[in-house]
């Protein structure tokens, strides 16, 4: 239960997030670019540790000192879920199915990057935040390509990619800053000990 | 901060620098527009034609019938839009083109930059629509809608096209 209003809560604050990128004028005459404010919430529960399983199997945790990556551990599936209920509703309120298209498409290659990013091990969330923003882009140009059956909107790339690196630090870094704050108040392992 | 971000941005950036002079040297400004619907090529023009003077000139396209009756009218002034029907609006001034206005949802390709060099576009993907930047090596007739070949749109004309769709 605890986790339904979790995940609500997450949902709701990706749609707000949603709604405000929407809200400010930013256009830099290249289609696509745009700051992906709502891939910070889908960062930050890549990143956070589903609480109660990991209290209530208290035998995982030494398989999770060995291997991080541990099955209930990680609430990936639960960002992924996040990041395609937000794409298909924020999509229906404030844009078009053209768009909900593109993004599903952005977010699915960015997703994969992300997580694989994340299992290399070697990235920080900053790292992993621009494989995803550079992802999302790519993702993007290549339904663009298969929409309009033109080849050549590849002189695109250059400025999508400077936007998927600078955004996808920058949101990095915001959910780096963020991360502690959340692992406080949204039951931590640390969190659940104190009860 | 781990060095493996550190290498990635400075990767991308890299790709970045690359691609852009890759981009830069290749580049030749076109001469040709091409307009395409649904991915069916329906016009080719000359950019010169189309840019009276070096002053702006407007380019009213019409969708009609739901894609499968398209003109293009040409304005010397920036012209009344349709209420009802659907339409891009493009403008040439001097070998720049730009999307003026449309009535898509979206309006990412009014707010496109403008395009001159060979193969940029703005594209319209509501309306379905492409405007395409050629450049001087091409300037082949197209292979659909033969019969407007030297279509440059008069004045206040309509131009329908045959076998548009389907």
């Amino acid at each position: 239960m605890k986790k339904t209003v979790q995940l609500g809560f997450f949902l709701s604050l990706a749609l707000i997030l949603a709604y405000i990128e929407t809200l400010i004028p930013l256009s830099f005459g290249i289609p696509g670019i745009k700051l992906g404010l709502p891939n910070l919430i889908v960062v930050l529960l890549m990143y956070q540790k589903d609480a109660k399983q990991g209290y209530r199997n208290k035998e995982n945790v030494k398989t999770d000192k060995a291997g991080l990556n541990t099955v209930g551990q990680s609430m990936a599936k639960e960002a992924f879920l996040i990041n395609v209920l937000r794409i298909v509703l924020s999509g229906f309120m404030f844009s078009n199915l053209y768009a909900i298209m593109y993004a599903l498409a952005g977010a699915l290659l960015s997703f994969t990057a992300m997580s694989f990013g994340k299992k290399m091990r070697c990235f920080s969330m900053i790292g992993v935040s621009v494989l995803g923003g550079v992802a999302h882009n790519i993702g993007q140009i290549v339904i663009a390509i298969l929409v309009v059956e033109t080849f050549y909107v590849g002189y695109y790339i250059p400025f999508l990619i400077t936007a998927g690196t600078i955004t996808g630090a920058v949101l990095g870094l915001a959910a780096m800053e963020l991360r502690p704050y959340l692992m406080k108040y949204m039951g931590s392992e640390e969190g659940m000990k104190g009860r | 901060m781990t060095r493996a971000d550190i290498i990635l941005i400075a990767g991308c950036l890299f790709v970045v620098v690359f691609l852009s002079i890759f981009f830069i040297v290749c580049r030749r400004a076109g001469s040709m527009i091409t307009i395409s619907y649904d991915g069916i090529e329906l016009y080719r023009m000359s950019l010169e034609e189309l840019s009276l003077d070096n002053q702006t000139q407007y380019y009213l396209i019409k969708y009609e019938d739901e894609g499968r009756d398209i003109h293009i009218m040409h304005y010397e002034q920036y012209p009344e839009l349709p209420v009802e029907q659907s339409y891009n609006l493009f403008a040439v001034t001097g070998r720049n083109v730009t999307m003026e206005a449309a009535n898509c949802r979206d309006q990412i390709c009014v707010r496109h930059i403008p395009i001159k060099n060979d193969r940029e576009s703005i594209i319209c993907l509501p309306n379905k629509l492409v405007i395409e930047i050629r450049g001087s090596a091409e300037l082949s007739m197209p292979q659909t809608g033969g019969q407007n070949r030297d279509g440059t749109p008069e004045d206040e004309s309509d131009e329908p096209l045959d076998g548009v769709v389907g």
